[in-house]
């Protein structure tokens, strides 16, 4: 049998460059993104979709259920309808209501377990849930876009493209557990292979929750007005996405991950090296370059957002998808190594933003050369979670100063520097940042001053013993046992680190959470506030009854003529 | 009700910390418990009991003076979970000798160190005290011994050997998919558990999480 020859690729973008959370907060979705991977995988695998049940009122209350059958598996989206009080609708974790409530269940609920999920999955936290449940989540309405689509639908009519544009969804997650939160099933590596890749379980449930809104408005407007309500158009169906609102819970997730950030890294990188290493642009990839560069213009006209900064940012996008335009029309892809030369040029011609999204662009084209890498993103980071107590101090040092310099030149005894920490909530068990020097209990924070406890622990190690053993010294500082791992860590895996002080009062926690967010697949990032984003997921995707038919991967940009959806 | 091992995991994290051990420790001993549900021990109450003593003596006493020949606590018992830690840290000297130790409380506990350890990078271990025999193969563990003295307060002897020798007689425990844990253990490690978390103030209700309260679109 003969090895396969992995595709030629450039140098890596090295960490130090890439690992900043002023880059890695400027991420876009790329086609490795995660939401992309599922729907290709649900398609090659020929997965069947249906809805089985929808039992709603008129105010949205009652029971659908949704099944999503693969080759050996089946799975039910299990959806409870609230009639939720004006007052009660918040994005906040804090909420103890909601207007939709979910579970992916493993299988099809008989009508105990549905009487028993009913009794549970509406207090979301506070329910008691088993192993055949897999996800658990929760919705709320976009008030002024869901009662205006009801009310077109209802009249006969379609609703207004513009208003469909401009909030892109019906209703927004608020949150979405698994992996053994709240009782819920435990993600394990042997678990179904389906479930293998990165939230694919949490995905494949955000994305039947876009059919059942999608399936409500239509419903609620049959029951206002049965002899003249209609469906909504498929085009302007697929201009409805899914809102989620995401706050501080991701970034502890992607700090205390490291293998599984530096998959998630390596494989963008791997992907960019790769296409850097093509010696030329055919004409073929040049004409769906410039196509999607069109699209990714248009995109831009659609992501709106009342944060100055990221509107500034977005404003500055504009001038950088133009330039890219200009340097094609001068040839640019006709050098040799032409993406090579692209990304060159845009280290000093674009911003940040800008080089990241062309990041996104140069990829897209190219799906047999990257997309295997989809199948690396996953990762146990137990296989790196021991302790080498064998490694001298000398050593452990040396590795210190190879891979945390960056920290190692912070002072933190200025109080600017330690001027937050993260901590745990005790009226909502959530991940929360609190200021060092206003509020109590820092002395319980989480440990994600890695900066800091690395520079301490690099201080305690330069008074100990060069050749002597890390594990001797962790006998007398079991304090450092965290960073020690970290280090450890770091020194094999050059992505699992982000290298920045994440307890600075600079620090913009939501450069974290768009990082993750952009590895999920999430569109128009709308920041509102340092800590908490609002995004758009599946927008433009195929609903699951399109799937079989549709172009599975043509998506993430919108077409060029919404009103005949031209690029489907 | 059953629980999932990710929520005691947690849970025994976040207990281990509350009693005082530093975040690095605490997340191996919260391993450890899952590992030991995972095949039907009782990793939640040995930790329970463990914790308590920990709030009694300082840490460094219950933790082994040296790492060389026999190890030994200043206090005079050995505390599982430091012992667990830094059996994982010298698995190298595990290659060329056995490693031995004096009394220890809750040698269960250390158990579910080396069988997480066994588990997660193909390793095999014996570990040994009083009539019990423990293997630790992969995800595989058996056990030789009347189970109340696998679940013994204290052991005045100990030791660990890499590789699972003559298992031949033990009893292969199950590998379950869910878990069950009194809930008075729960209730004692979420008292524990709850030191790490902090209260609201008005302020920090409104600033933690960075969002208003009400916010419809």
């Amino acid at each position: 049998m003969q090895a396969t020859t992995p595709p030629a690729q450039t140098a890596l973008r090295p960490p130090q460059q890439v690992m900043t959370t002023a880059r890695i907060g400027r991420f876009h979705q790329t086609r490795l993104s995660f939401m992309r991977a599922l729907l290709r995988a649900l398609k090659r695998d020929g997965w069947q979709f249906s809805c089985q049940r929808f039992e709603m009122d008129a105010r949205g209350v009652g029971l659908a259920l949704y099944s999503a059958i693969g080759h050996e598996h089946r799975y039910t989206l299990v959806c409870f309808g609230n009639d939720l009080s004006t007052e009660k609708r918040s994005d906040r974790v804090i909420a103890t209501e909601w207007d939709a409530t979910f579970v992916l269940y493993d299988g099809v609920p008989d009508e105990v377990a549905l009487r028993r999920l009913a009794t549970q999955v509406p207090k979301q936290e506070a329910g008691c849930y088993q192993a055949s449940e897999w996800v658990l989540a929760r919705a709320n309405r976009s008030v002024r876009l869901f009662s205006h689509v009801v009310e077109r639908l209802a009249g006969g009519l379609q609703p207004d493209p513009a208003m469909l544009d401009k909030c892109g969804y019906l209703m927004r997650t608020t949150a979405v557990y698994a992996n053994g939160k709240f009782g819920l099933r435990d993600r394990q590596a042997e678990d179904r292979v389906e479930f293998c890749a990165p939230f694919r379980a949490e995905l494949l449930t955000v994305w039947l929750i876009r059919w059942f809104t999608i399936d409500l408005v239509e419903h609620l407007a049959h029951l206002e007005n049965p002899h003249k309500a209609v469906k909504l158009s498929p085009v302007l169906a697929r201009q409805i996405g899914v809102g989620n609102a995401t706050g501080l819970g991701m970034a502890p997730f992607l700090v205390l991950h490291p293998s599984l950030l530096h998959r998630w890294i390596h494989a963008r990188e791997t992907a960019l090296a790769r296409v850097r290493a093509l010696p030329a642009c055919d004409s073929v990839t040049r004409h769906q370059f410039t196509r999607l560069l069109a699209r990714q213009q248009r995109g831009l006209e659609g992501w709106h957002t009342d944060d100055h900064k990221q509107h500034l940012q977005i404003e500055e996008l504009k001038v950088d998808l133009a330039k890219i335009a200009r340097h094609i029309d001068q040839n640019a892809l006709e050098k040799i190594m032409p993406w090579d030369a692209f990304m060159h040029w845009s280290q000093t011609a674009l911003s940040v933003e800008g080089q990241e999204l062309l990041v996104t662009l140069m990829l897209e084209p190219h799906g047999q050369l990257i997309d295997d890498l989809t199948e690396c993103m996953a990762s146990d980071e137990t296989q790196y979670w021991r302790i080498r107590g064998e490694q001298t101090i000398a050593e452990l040092i040396n590795a210190i100063e190879s891979h945390y310099l960056w920290a190692l030149t912070i002072d933190y005894t200025d109080p600017a520097e330690c001027a937050r920490f993260w901590y745990v909530s005790k009226e909502k068990l959530e991940p929360r940042l609190g200021e060092r020097f206003v509020d109590s209990g820092a002395e319980w924070e989480l440990p994600l001053a890695i900066a800091r406890d690395i520079s301490a622990l690099h201080a305690a190690l330069k008074k100990n013993v060069p050749d002597a053993s890390v594990a001797t010294f962790l006998l007398a500082y079991p304090q450092y046992r965290h960073a020690v791992r970290r280090v450890q860590i770091s020194a094999r895996l050059p992505y699992a680190e982000i290298r920045d002080n994440l307890i600075s009062a600079r620090l913009l926690a939501i450069d974290l959470l768009r990082c993750k967010l952009s590895f999920f697949g999430a569109t128009r990032f709308d920041p509102k506030s340092d800590r908490w984003i609002r995004i758009t997921m599946y927008q433009h995707a195929p609903l699951p009854n399109e799937l079989a038919y549709m172009n599975v991967d043509d998506w993430s940009y919108p077409p060029l003529n919404p009103a005949m959806d031209d690029d489907k | 009700m059953t629980r999932s091992f990710n929520q005691i995991e947690r849970m025994a994290s976040k207990a281990t910390r509350g009693s005082g051990l530093p975040w690095g420790v605490a997340d191996e001993a919260g391993k450890a418990v899952a590992r030991l549900h995972r095949h039907g021990l009782n990793g939640a109450r040995t930790l329970a009991e463990t914790l308590y003593h920990h709030s009694h003596h300082a840490t460094q006493s219950r933790s082994p003076v040296l790492l060389s020949g026999v190890w030994r606590a200043s206090s005079g018992v050995l505390d599982p979970v430091l012992v667990g830690g830094a059996l994982g840290d010298c698995l190298e000297r595990l290659t060329r000798e056995r490693i031995e130790t004096a009394t220890i409380a809750y040698p269960l506990l250390v158990a579910g160190f080396l069988a997480d350890i066994a588990a997660c990078e193909d390793r095999a271990f014996t570990l040994a005290w009083h009539q019990v025999r423990l293997y630790c193969r992969r995800d595989c563990l058996r056990i030789q011994g009347a189970m109340q003295a696998v679940e013994c307060e204290v052991a005045e002897w100990m030791y660990c050997e890499l590789n699972c020798g003559d298992s031949v007689g033990s009893t292969s425990m199950p590998q379950l998919a869910r878990a069950t844990v009194d809930p008075g253990i729960w209730k004692r490690l979420e008292q524990y558990a709850q030191q790490t978390y902090i209260a609201s103030t008005a302020d920090t209700h409104m600033t933690g999480a960075g969002a208003g309260l009400i916010d419809n679109d």
